[in-house]
């Protein structure tokens, strides 16, 4: 603005008006035309001078309309939405045209363009001709630069760099979803076909002997790495809940996929000492998302071949991870025997953190050999049934 | 890259939305099979043992 007073009627090339006008025009017509456009903005500060450099920018929606109306003026429809292949192929001939007319086309659009600046006689008919070369729709018009403007080094990396990013993004989301929720959906569906394997393996097999003492529980023979032994009943977690239990606490496959693993070397159901489980409290089935809501007296069933261990729950502990004095038979007192038949669970603490752990222990109540059938706080439940449905155990 | 990758996709805009369609589900298949569970574990999420060396 270095001349705000003349600005009204300067023709000549004032500088002030071209950044102003630049950026719309570019927007709406595509950058083949630039020269053009150049050519546009001279012509029009130069012809149109009554408009002045300071004019306000017609919006988006005026353009249209002063195209539709030039388009209508020369008996054109509007929107030609229903072209097919043929028009694609109409810019890319036309576009010789319209080079080769080049002197004519500023004045032709540059025409309307005065007049809607001044608008006022919008309904004059547009005399000025318009070139057979321009492209009649939008659609044609914005479909041009993305087929043949050329990115330069610079624009083409940032744009790269821009789409790495936001892929980026989306992988990350993909992540957590995946994490969230898949494997959750993963590991259930891998619980129940564990289970049925299971229930019918046992289904197959003679029972251990019982031991001449009723109350004295079989304990349970060792297994391989890797293999499932037993299912978890825990009431409090749900009526429908179980999970299958498996020999080793490595995340793959025992707690991504076969529900809650024992820790090597500790005892086994119904052994005097510690049965020592590890379960993921979030992710992977969650077997042990509930283990906060497990309040003293609730009932852990633990099933084998040769029946259910009935642990009750009697207290928790929070812990940090290199707390290993837990597993001993008797936690947090390595250099004692112990007596008791101990359960340990051990979880995440918080949830999504690995800064501590969650313990609860429970201590068997409570044994019934398979052959006397399930004990009956879950007889009747959702999970036995299902368990049972299958496998006869 | 996408416009690069839609501008070598054969034949017309159907096709290549169906082309593309696939492209992105066999990397989501791809991502969800292989990669996730190989960096899963160095999630700080996942741990649920207490062991000697902690974690």
């Amino acid at each position: 603005m270095v001349n705000s007073s003349s600005s009204g009627n300067e023709p000549g090339v004032n500088p002030p008006s071209r950044p102003t006008i630049r950026p719309a025009q570019r927007r709406q017509a595509p950058s083949d035309y630039g020269d053009q456009q150049l050519g546009h903005s001279a012509d029009q500060s130069a012809g149109g001078s009554g408009a002045g450099g300071d004019q306000p920018l017609p919006s988006r929606r005026e353009l249209r309309r002063r195209e539709a109306e030039a388009a209508a003026a020369q008996g054109e429809p509007t929107a030609v939405y229903s072209d097919a292949p043929p028009v694609y192929e109409q810019p890319h001939s036309t576009h010789a045209q319209a080079t080769q007319a080049m002197p004519a086309v500023p004045q032709g659009h540059g025409g309307p363009q005065t007049h809607g600046h001044l608008g006022e006689d919008q309904h004059q008919p547009q005399a000025a001709p318009q070139p057979q070369g321009r492209p009649q729709t939008r659609r044609q018009r914005r479909r041009q630069p993305v087929e043949k403007e050329p990115l330069g080094p610079i624009r083409g990396t940032v744009r790269t760099f821009g789409e790495l990013c936001i892929t980026a993004g989306l992988v990350l989301i993909l992540f957590v979803v995946w994490q969230l929720w898949w494997t959750d959906i993963q590991a259930n569906r891998d619980n129940e076909v564990l289970a049925d394997e299971l229930t019918q393996d046992w289904a197959n097999q003679d029972p251990n002997e019982l031991p001449d003492d009723p109350d004295e529980p079989v304990v349970s023979d060792p297994v391989g790495k890797n293999e499932a032994f037993g299912i978890f009943y825990i009431p409090r977690f749900g009526d429908d809940y179980y999970r299958t239990v498996a020999e080793g606490v490595d995340l793959e496959p025992v707690l991504n996929r076969m529900g809650v693993g024992r820790y090597p070397n500790s005892a086994m159901p119904g052994e005097v000492g510690n049965f020592s489980i590890a379960g993921h409290r979030v992710t992977y089935g969650k077997p042990l998302n509930q283990i906060a809501n497990l309040r003293p007296g609730d009932e852990i069933i633990v099933q084998t071949k040769d029946g259910f261990y009935t642990y009750t729950f009697r207290n928790f502990d929070i812990i940090l991870p290199d707390a290993v004095e837990v597993l001993s038979p008797v936690p947090d007192a390595p250099d004692f025997k112990g007596k008791d038949r101990i359960l340990t669970m051990t979880a995440c603490n918080p949830m999504f953190s690995a800064r501590e752990r969650y313990v609860a222990y429970a201590e068997l109540t409570d044994w019934t050999p398979a052959s006397d059938g399930a004990p009956d706080n879950i007889k009747d439940s959702k999970a036995y049934d299902k368990v049972s449905k299958n496998g006869g155990a | 890259m996408y416009a690069f990758i839609w501008r070598i996709l054969p034949g017309n805009w159907v096709v290549k939305l169906i082309l593309a369609l696939i492209l992105i589900a066999a990397v989501v298949l791809l991502l969800m099979q292989y990669v996730f569970p190989v960096i899963a574990p160095y999630m700080p999420f996942n741990n649920a043992t207490v062991t000697e060396g902690g974690q």
